[in-house]
């Protein structure tokens, strides 16, 4: 009788992620059939349920031992959402810049001013109004493709996001640089480590462009190793950029911008990453919401959704600045900032860093980040889906939703 | 309904139409841009040409006013493309010539919203979204309706050199079809697609399109798919077998060849039209998109296998005092020089297809050869 298993047996780590990898998917299919929602906010809702917070069927270390896929899986879709970032486009059309800066600066002041109203220290505030300038990329990535979406919003989104994570990963630099200066630490330590993080994370990005370039990415003929080409770059990217103490995403946004203006070739990657890519953002989403914590809302509470609220507002009125003159149709830039609406789950991240390095950032300050963030996992990705949708840029009935 | 009044205009005035392919600047797929692009047209109240929509959202329809000479047209539709250009550069997209998107799925279009489009697409189901497709029709006036279907019928026997000279559609879903033009094999799935009927006056076409609406079968003249066809509203034959050309260039010498031959024609009146004459159409048509100027042409009446290429340089020799005439000889110089070292868009394609290695770079050279050729 040795030989046989003793009944029950114990389920290990490996059939917990199974478990885990199956929910995600049922609730998809559940999400997309029946309510009409994303396949990724299945994928969200999954984890949230098995999660520490509800069912408590996931091990307990498993965002810590499933981490590095989860780098990863954002590491590719924060590489792929550069490399549809054509910087050209820029210079011939003036008014996106202007749209952009609009639309993020308005997000900046009007959640800065909205915390700095209940007396929360200014350092504070200005990391919480930094996060909420980001877009989510891996969200707006994520639903465009599972949309199949093509149009003139749709490259606007990308491009607004894009910027946008890059101006949220600047801001947040300089709102730590002034708790610096809130605690004496001198000017030069409070200048000094921001500009450090956002240069070092130019070059190694410019290092990483061209390396793809000198190893002629471009003209790889096997989808397969052109895959496993980008994984490694995004590999190498996100462990350099960790210990050499730079800001990993942004890093990887300008590697991909960087790639898609270094060269007139067509740097096309595998489509949305194949079916591995496919496993890494079911990974990807179901751990944000393992990570998510329903009692944070109750924390967090109206502040939170008020912060949504103001926050909301000042992306929808920044994405309205390019209609027109700018060449988008009225009818589809009403709809360009709620597709904007998604918040960054690096942001649960970045919350969670100030906060470790500064105790005096505050549980309520934390709190109303977290309870912001929670909400948006799941009414973001449907209120991009929304967007692009409406504006008859989405082509949902494409064949099957992955490829 | 009845067929309308054909209104006379001046003998031998060209007009010109082209679809242009909407691309994505990322991968060089069709992108469903039109809105976007006819918006941005729109803002933009003084500007070249005419710019409208076509069946599906990838594509887009230019057409110039009316010219004497292919110089002045040309001059049209340099600045038609530089100020289409511009748009593209503000809203990311890039535009080509090229008869057919080297590897556009048909499945992936989206019909336009216009009540037309609709109807054709229920009509004709996925025909219609296969009809994303490029070609350039080409307008020559004509004084009076019986010479138009005089020009009509006896252009007939030219239709292969049309082919043969425009064809810029070798790929079809990313792959080699061995034609020239492929866009053609789409069209003629049309069942109202091929030639017009064998009439020599207007008033007999009127009794055939009055037939024809009797069947239910056609609403108007729009319905008839053909190569040539009358265009009674504009005074004009319209020639709609070309492929849109990779360059605004050979869109204008391509109709300068044209008006030279219908000078030619009028002028000289080489041929009495009859039946028979399309006894060998359909072959002589197949031969020139299969093979470009490479293919066979078969004489109707003697029986006769030429090469498609030494009868363009043969036509080119007897038109030549009335392309010198319409100030056309310049253009007509480059199609020989071109016929003669055998060059071609549809080989252009096929040689940048070979050095770039792939469908979505084939495009990305189309696109840049469109705005900077």
């Amino acid at each position: 009788m040795n030989g046989l298993p003793s009944l029950p047996f114990e389920i290990d780590a490996f059939g917990r992620v199974a478990l885990l990898l199956i929910a995600a998917i049922a609730g998809a299919e559940v999400c997309e059939r029946w309510l009409r929602l994303p396949r990724l906010v299945g994928y969200v809702l999954a984890g949230l349920l098995l999660g520490p917070a509800v069912l408590a069927w996931v091990p307990p270390g498993i965002t810590g031992d499933l981490r590095p896929l989860v780098l990863l899986g954002l590491g590719l879709l924060l590489f792929e959402l550069g490399s549809r970032v054509d910087l050209r486009w820029l210079r011939h059309n003036p008014m996106l810049i202007v749209s952009s800066l609009v639309e993020s600066g308005l997000s900046f002041a009007a959640t800065y001013l909205f915390l700095a109203w209940f007396d929360l220290a200014s350092a504070s505030c200005a990391a919480v109004a930094a996060i909420a300038v980001a877009t989510s990329p891996a969200v707006v990535m994520r639903i465009v493709a599972e949309n199949h979406a093509r149009g003139q919003m749709t490259e606007r989104l990308m491009l607004m996001t894009a910027l946008n994570s890059l101006y949220a990963i600047l801001l947040l630099e300089i709102s730590v640089g002034m708790v610096h200066l809130d605690r004496n630490a001198g000017l030069l330590q409070a200048i000094a480590d921001p500009a450090y993080s956002a240069f070092g994370s130019f070059l190694l990005a410019a290092a990483m462009a061209y390396g793809m370039h000198l190893a002629r990415f471009s003209q790889l003929q096997r989808e397969s190793e052109r895959f496993a080409l980008v994984l490694a770059v995004v590999l190498l990217g996100t462990t350099l950029a960790d210990r050499l103490g730079l800001s990993v995403p942004m890093a990887l946004l300008c590697g991909g911008m960087i790639l898609r203006t270094l060269s007139q070739r067509l740097h096309l990657f595998p489509e949305h990453f194949g079916a591995a890519g496919a496993l890494l953002v079911i990974i990807l989403f179901t751990l944000t919401g393992v990570a998510l914590d329903p009692r944070q809302i109750a924390a967090g509470g109206l502040m939170s959704i008020g912060l949504l609220l103001i926050r909301g507002l000042a992306k929808y009125f920044g994405a309205y600045v390019s209609a027109g003159h700018g060449g988008l149709v009225p009818d589809k830039a009403v709809w360009l900032g709620v597709a904007l609406l998604p918040m960054s789950s690096l942001a649960v991240l970045q919350a969670h860093e100030v906060a470790g390095l500064y105790a005096d950032f505050g549980d309520e300050i934390l709190a109303i980040v977290l309870g912001a963030v929670l909400i948006m996992e799941l009414l973001g990705p449907v209120a991009t889906q929304l967007a692009l949708r409406r504006s008859g840029e989405a082509m949902p009935h494409r064949g099957e939703g992955e490829v | 309904m009845a067929l309308e009044s054909f209104k006379s205009s001046r003998a031998l005035s060209l007009g010109v139409e082209l679809e242009l392919q909407i691309l994505d600047t990322h991968d060089y797929a069709l992108t469903p841009m039109a809105n976007d692009l006819l918006y941005w047209v729109g803002r933009h109240a003084e500007h070249p040409g005419n710019i409208v929509p076509e069946i599906t959202q990838g594509m887009i329809e230019i057409s110039t006013g009316i010219h004497s000479t292919h110089q002045t047209l040309n001059a049209e539709l340099g600045a038609i493309r530089d100020f289409l250009c511009r748009g593209g550069r503000e809203l990311n997209l890039a535009l080509c010539g090229g008869g057919t998107h080297a590897f556009q799925h048909w499945g992936d279009t989206r019909i336009f919203d216009k009540e037309r489009f609709h109807y054709i697409s229920d009509v004709y189901g996925y025909l219609a979204k296969q009809f994303t497709i490029f070609g350039q029709h080409i307008h020559i006036g004509c004084p009076a309706p019986d010479e138009a279907l005089f020009l009509l019928h006896s252009l007939s026997r030219y239709i292969p050199h049309m082919i043969a000279l425009s064809g810029a559609s070798p790929y079809v879903h990313g792959h080699d079809t061995g034609f020239a033009s492929a866009r053609l094999n789409s069209v003629f799935a049309f069942p109202l697609s091929g030639r017009a009927p064998m009439v020599a006056t207007w008033s007999e076409f009127g009794d055939y399109f009055e037939k024809m609406t009797r069947t239910g079968v056609v609403k108007s003249m729009k319905d008839f798919y053909w190569d040539i066809r009358p265009k009674p509203e504009f005074g004009t034959i319209e020639i709609r077998v070309c492929d849109t050309p990779l360059t605004v260039g050979h869109a204008a010498d391509l109709a300068a060849y044209l008006q030279a031959l219908c000078r030619y024609l009028m002028i000289e009146r080489p041929i009495v039209p009859v039946e028979d004459d399309y006894l060998v159409y359909s072959f002589n048509r197949f031969q020139a998109c299969r093979f470009g100027a490479e293919g066979v042409l078969v004489d109707p009446k003697t029986g006769e296998h030429t090469s498609l290429r030494d009868d363009i340089l043969e036509t080119l020799a007897k038109i030549e005092q009335h392309a010198i005439e319409l100030d056309a000889d310049a253009a007509c110089a480059r199609i020989k020089a071109q016929v003669e070292q055998g060059e071609s868009d549809a080989g252009w394609c096929r040689a940048r297809f070979a050095e770039f290695g792939s469908a979505p770079e084939l495009m990305r050279a189309q696109a840049r050869r469109w705005r900077e050729a």
